[in-house]
């Protein structure tokens, strides 16, 4: 692995990205995620979450870490407006 | 260990970045601290929108025009793509008396050297065809710009830390340590950090700050939610939302409520503004579903998802396929009467508060500079009387 390799597939997010954003004293995954953009797009993380956390627990140690996950956010994984639109409707009867 | 600085600043969104960022610059020996991570409210969870709508007095509009000159030349400047972008708005209008105030802000901002017009369902049809406009008459038409909020951020934290500026994440100021006239220091969990100066750029959680050291700051918030959908998904070239905004309507019914009752005390009120917004990755952003209240909500209720989905498919059917990928609920503050707080707060000489605006994404360059001059000693540059933080202690 070196600076240029990829790391976040749907946000073309590299390890030199990540590396830097750590030392530049990002030390939550939360952080690292909104400022490099890894694991913001289409998947939302399920496919580099992991690497990305072995990467700062790696980089900073386990124990400097002050969240270990990142904040879950609905919906859990990709719903169509129209999906719930209809559960808002249903509520109503 | 005794940490001694000449300025520390609480609190890590726009308006404590660039303000550190201004101050390292300078050769002032900075502190920024932030009770969680790297800006955790409003300034990293909005729609990226330079927007000058909501400057409602002269100084506003100049900080506003002023900022937007420095954000052309703002990549080079922080060294990161904060991919700055053109997105015309068309604000819609559903009741003709709207017109007239419509048209006296369009011409406001002609006046300003920026592009607007009024126009009618006609031109909205053939700007945005997926727009139902059974519920629309005319719509205020305004050239804006937006950019990723959190690349903005990002660039002034990394210069900031370049110059040298110290950072403590996920450290909250537990308390003050201060004499009549001066603060001496804050204390948090593990230390406590001297400076001579210290600003307080905490946003929703200024309020919260202030009450430390005894004074009761007429600052707010709502709890406002929003949702993300996945690029390509719904076409839209321009962002859409109702000129009639019922969040600044109810936030100020809320905001004099607090002032009587107390802010402890508020009836939470609910609101809904179905604006839609392209942001610069190419995502949908589907904002907002309001919550206004004292009460600061961690999670999303399940039934706001609801809401907002069916707000959305209300003007814009078609996008009923298109998938919502990710959402964010975050406090958002608000003063009232709408002007922010920036200045020292007496009876001390040495704190300065800068927060509450409307918007501050718009303005942050030039406040960064502004307060730095304020801290040294200079003249702001701008006419900042209107934005006294002691004016409800009058």
């Amino acid at each position: 692995m070196d600076d240029s390799t990829i790391i976040c597939r749907c946000e073309e997010v590299t390890y030199g990205e990540i590396k830097k954003a750590l030392e530049l004293g990002l030390v939550s995954p939360g952080d690292v995620r909104r400022y490099t953009r890894a694991g913001m797009g289409a998947c939302q993380g399920r496919t580099c979450q992991r690497v990305l956390m072995q990467i700062i627990k790696k980089t900073l140690g386990s124990e400097d870490i002050p969240e270990k996950t990142i904040t879950p956010r609905s919906p859990v994984r990709a719903v169509t407006l129209g999906e719930l639109a209809i559960v808002a409707g249903d509520e109503d009867h | 260990m005794r940490k001694i600085y000449d300025v520390a600043v609480i609190g890590s969104g726009l308006i404590g970045v660039t303000a550190a960022y201004e101050l390292a610059k300078s050769g002032q020996k900075v502190a920024l601290l932030d009770a969680g991570g790297l800006s955790r409210g409003a300034s990293s969870a909005n729609t990226g929108l330079l927007l000058f709508e909501g400057a409602s007095d002269n100084t506003a509009m100049e900080l506003c025009r002023d900022s937007l000159t420095e954000y052309r030349n703002l990549n080079e400047t922080l060294g990161v793509d904060t991919m700055f972008q053109k997105l015309n708005l068309i604000i819609f209008m559903q009741e003709e008396k709207e017109r007239k105030e419509a048209k006296a802000l369009s011409d406001t901002y002609k006046s300003h050297g920026f592009v607007s017009d009024i126009i009618d369902n006609e031109t909205i049809r053939e700007l945005e065809p997926g727009f139902c406009l059974e519920k629309v008459n005319g719509a205020l038409y305004l050239e804006q710009w937006q950019m990723d909020p959190m690349k903005v951020v990002y660039g002034y934290f990394k210069r900031f830390r370049e110059y040298g500026g110290d950072w403590y994440p996920y450290t909250p100021a537990v308390d003050f340590i201060y004499e009549d006239h001066r603060i001496l220091g804050v204390k948090t969990p593990s230390d406590t950090i001297y400076a001579g100066q210290f600003v307080v750029a905490a946003g929703a959680w200024s309020r919260e700050l202030m009450a430390k050291v005894g004074f009761d700051l007429h600052e707010y918030y709502i709890n406002g939610a929003a949702m993300v959908a996945e690029r390509g998904g719904c076409e839209l070239r321009h962002g859409v939302y109702p000129f009639a905004n019922p969040r600044i309507r109810d936030e100020q019914a809320a905001g004099r409520m607090a002032m009587e009752v107390g802010w402890e005390n508020v009836a939470p009120i609910d609101a809904m503004e179905p604006a839609l917004i392209p942001d610069v990755h190419g995502n949908l952003l589907v904002a907002e579903r309001i919550h206004i209240g004292p009460e600061m909500m961690g999670a999303m209720p399940a039934s706001y998802l609801r809401d907002m989905a069916a707000s959305v498919l209300e003007y814009f059917p078609g996008f009923s396929g298109s998938r919502i990928i990710r959402s964010w609920i975050t406090p958002v503050p608000f003063v009232p009467g709408g002007q922010p707080f920036f200045g020292f707060v007496k009876p001390f000489d040495n704190l300065f508060i800068s927060s509450g605006y409307v918007s501050v994404l718009v303005m942050a360059p030039v406040l960064g500079a502004m307060t730095k001059r304020m801290l040294l000693g200079e003249d702001p540059g701008y006419d900042v009387r209107e934005y006294d933080p002691m004016r409800f202690e009058r």
